[in-house]
């Protein structure tokens, strides 16, 4: 039993120290990778009816009008980035021409490039001559402004509540429902002649105060959010299970007696009994472990492991012996004992090199050798705190998962904080992907660091 | 799988199937679970930021050692609002003032509301004590010429003037200006004032996230049938809705 609850722990940790050595932003940041329009695509336009300037950015209708099929329709390089809150982009009216024919919007792929934004299907477009919106048929709706020459308009598309907006001269048109769905590109039309207009995807300011609108929409979800009701204390018993998950003893001393002193009292949840008992199995043990470890104390960790719970470093090629002895050559590279390091090594990693797991990680190890500035390399992760903490919390839950009434070793892996972060954010990366993908998802970083600015 | 399980599955499949739900099945769920990798120092952030922000000095100390985590203000700055706190918490309202002015005399320049419920909470003390005279010379000299200036003031001073109208203070209609909430709420107030003063969020993260966790869930509810958590304090997953 025990031994099931050993591996499921060690190949976690394992999994936890393959992904600190990675790429330096966590995966699930890859929202940043996904590329936006930069400017207009020239390839797929009708070139006789208009031209595109070579800087990709403006446009001059240069046919005469003489029916509806003889739009000059653009759309831009890259459809619109769907994975945050909102996407925008803006049009400068240099010229209304003969009849202001003007058309800003969202089209699908394969729109037909002789038509105005949303004359066809799957096509959304605001027309500056009538100030009608035209979401896939001729006819259009009375929806806002007509804009002319020397205006700014603006199209953009608000993920969280699925709608479009537009813009002119910075004040909002709109909303209007999105019932489109997959990517759409930003278009622009002129219709009739010298006509010509200047779009900008983002290099330059835009007029419309995109951030304060940001901010606003987020505000309104925030709203929302905070209506939700909470149990009573329930954040305190969290972060004190939390406490007493990772054997943070001392902490708890003193938020046990601060939390008695304070007004009203808390009092700890009864309903937890069972539970508790299990977060304070060992804890004393547990926090001395953990200190010998975040010293960098490894003889003196693998002396009280053997004299307190021999079985976790009975096989001595687990992964918790893995981890440890790899702390221990990595403390002597820190202290600059690299012959010691290297004798280490020979004793130790030999029997790890078989191991497919372990292969890549003992690679990572020796490779520190290879440097007079080892922090400064790739391999320089090995040296931060972030190594040593994984190391103490692999031996945290394994003490954990020595106690006999230990039922799941999921309960000494991860703490019910851990838990309750990894549901709200799998919530909301199903929510996204159930609606195409679109919007933004939760992350722990970014919340944390905003709004601890002044 | 027990039979039960087997029709509880498809019950949920049927319920989800009517109203177009997708169905998450545990094991689905608890692969996309694992998935998610949470940050130990992310989190370790989050739990000074609570102990930070509710004021537990010792407790950020201690885990600032154990944890090695920063906290993210000086833990000396909330020794000095957590003195502020107490005293109101205790009924000495001027000690309080004294020392939120010796920590920052602004706040209470720009925060004419905070202001007057200080000197509410002055004014319920001295009605507490038995100090009739002097509270009743209080109420028209300090609190007085603020009700003038705001209509929301002048009906907040009636109502805790009216407290000497009775003898049952207790069972009077206002009696629960006399309770501790009382107290407690202008100590939170007073607290938040500070905070905000020090660039400071009011209030700790961790509840917010907790509440984002329930909107969430709501929110997916709509869409799909999944294994939810509805018991925060343990954080256990429950089965697909039926």
């Amino acid at each position: 039993m025990v031994n099931n609850h050993q591996d499921l722990i060690g190949s976690y940790f394992l999994g936890l120290w393959k992904q600190n050595s990675g790429t330096q932003t966590p995966p699930a940041e890859d929202d940043e990778e996904e590329e936006a329009p930069t400017e207009l695509n020239t390839i797929n336009t009708y070139g006789g009816f208009l031209n595109v300037f070579p800087d990709k950015l403006s446009v001059q209708y240069t046919s005469v009008n003489l029916h509806g099929h003889d739009v000059g329709v653009v759309q831009a390089n890259r459809p619109a980035p769907v994975k945050r809150l909102l996407y925008y982009f803006e049009i400068y009216v240099k010229n209304a021409g003969a009849k202001g024919q003007i058309a800003i919007g969202f089209t699908a792929e394969g729109f037909k490039m002789r038509r105005q934004p949303g004359w066809e299907a799957n096509s959304y477009g605001y027309h500056g001559d009538d100030g009608y919106l035209y979401r896939g048929q001729g006819k259009g709706e009375t929806f806002g402004p007509t804009y002319t020459a020397g205006d700014t308009v603006g199209a953009g598309i608000n993920y969280a509540s699925q709608e479009f907006f537009f813009t002119k001269n910075g004040t909002i048109v709109g909303p209007v429902y999105k019932d489109v769905k997959g990517p759409l590109f930003p278009t622009i039309a002129v219709h009739s002649q010298n006509e010509e207009v200047r779009v900008n995807f983002g290099k330059e300011p835009f007029f419309f105060d995109l951030k304060a609108f940001e901010a606003q929409e987020r505000a309104k979800q925030q709203m929302m959010i905070e209506k939700m009701s909470l149990p009573q204390n329930v954040s305190h018993g969290i972060v004190r299970s939390y406490l007493l998950h990772y054997g943070y003893e001392d902490t708890v001393k003193f938020f046990d007696m601060a939390s008695k002193n304070s007004l009203p009292p808390i009092s700890l949840a009864q309903e937890n009994g069972c539970s508790e008992q299990y977060n304070m199995y060992a804890l004393n043990r547990r926090k001395a472990l953990r200190e010998l470890i975040r010293s960098g104390q490894i003889d003196e960790a693998f002396g009280k492991l053997c004299d307190w719970y021999p079985q976790i470093i009975q096989d001595d090629t687990s992964a918790t012996c893995f981890l440890l002895h790899c702390q221990k050559y990595i403390e002597l590279v820190r202290a600059g004992m690299l012959e010691d390091a290297v004798a280490y090594g020979r004793a130790e990693f030999g029997r790890f090199c078989v191991l497919e797991e372990y292969n890549n990680l003992v690679k990572d190890c020796a490779a520190l050798l290879a440097y007079e500035q080892p922090q400064k390399s790739r391999v320089g992760y090995l040296l931060q705190e972030s190594q040593r903490e994984i190391v103490a919390d692999t031996v945290n839950a394994m003490i954990l998962s020595t106690n006999p009434n230990v039922k799941d070793s999921q309960d000494c892996m991860h703490s019910y904080l851990e838990k309750l972060l990894r549901q709200l954010t799998a919530c909301y990366l199903e929510r996204r992907s159930l609606n195409g993908d679109q919007g933004e998802a939760f992350h722990l970083r970014s919340v944390l660091d905003r709004g601890n600015t002044g | 799988m027990s039979l039960f399980w087997i029709v509880l599955r498809q019950l949920a499949e049927i319920e989800a199937m009517a109203t177009s739900k997708k169905v998450i099945t545990r094991d689905e769920w608890e692969k996309k679970l694992n998935d998610v990798k949470i940050r130990k120092e992310d989190m370790n952030r989050l739990v000074m930021n609570f102990l930070v922000t509710e004021g537990y000095v010792e407790a950020a100390e201690k885990f600032r050692m154990e944890s090695g985590t920063q906290p993210d203000i000086d833990i000396a700055t909330i020794t000095e609002r957590m003195a502020v706190k107490k005293a109101v918490q205790c009924g000495n309202v001027e000690d309080a003032i004294e020392k939120v002015n010796d920590l920052n005399p602004e706040i209470l320049d720009t925060n004419p509301q905070l202001f007057f419920h200080l000197q509410q909470q002055r004014l319920i003390e001295l009605i507490r004590n038995g100090k009739v005279e002097e509270a009743l010379e209080f109420a028209q000299e300090e609190l007085a010429p603020r009700g003038e200036e705001n209509q929301g003031f002048l009906e907040e001073l009636e109502r805790t003037v009216a407290l000497l109208a009775f003898d049952d203070v207790a069972n009077c209609p206002i009696g629960e200006l006399l309770d501790i909430s009382q107290r407690l709420k202008t100590a939170s107030e007073v607290n938040a004032a500070i905070l905000t003063s020090q660039s400071h969020e009011k209030d700790p993260k961790l509840p917010s996230l907790l509440k984002m966790l329930i909107w969430a869930q709501n929110q997916l509810d709509e869409k799909a049938a999944y294994p939810r958590i509805d018991h925060l304090p343990t954080a256990t997953l429950g089965d697909p809705a039926v």
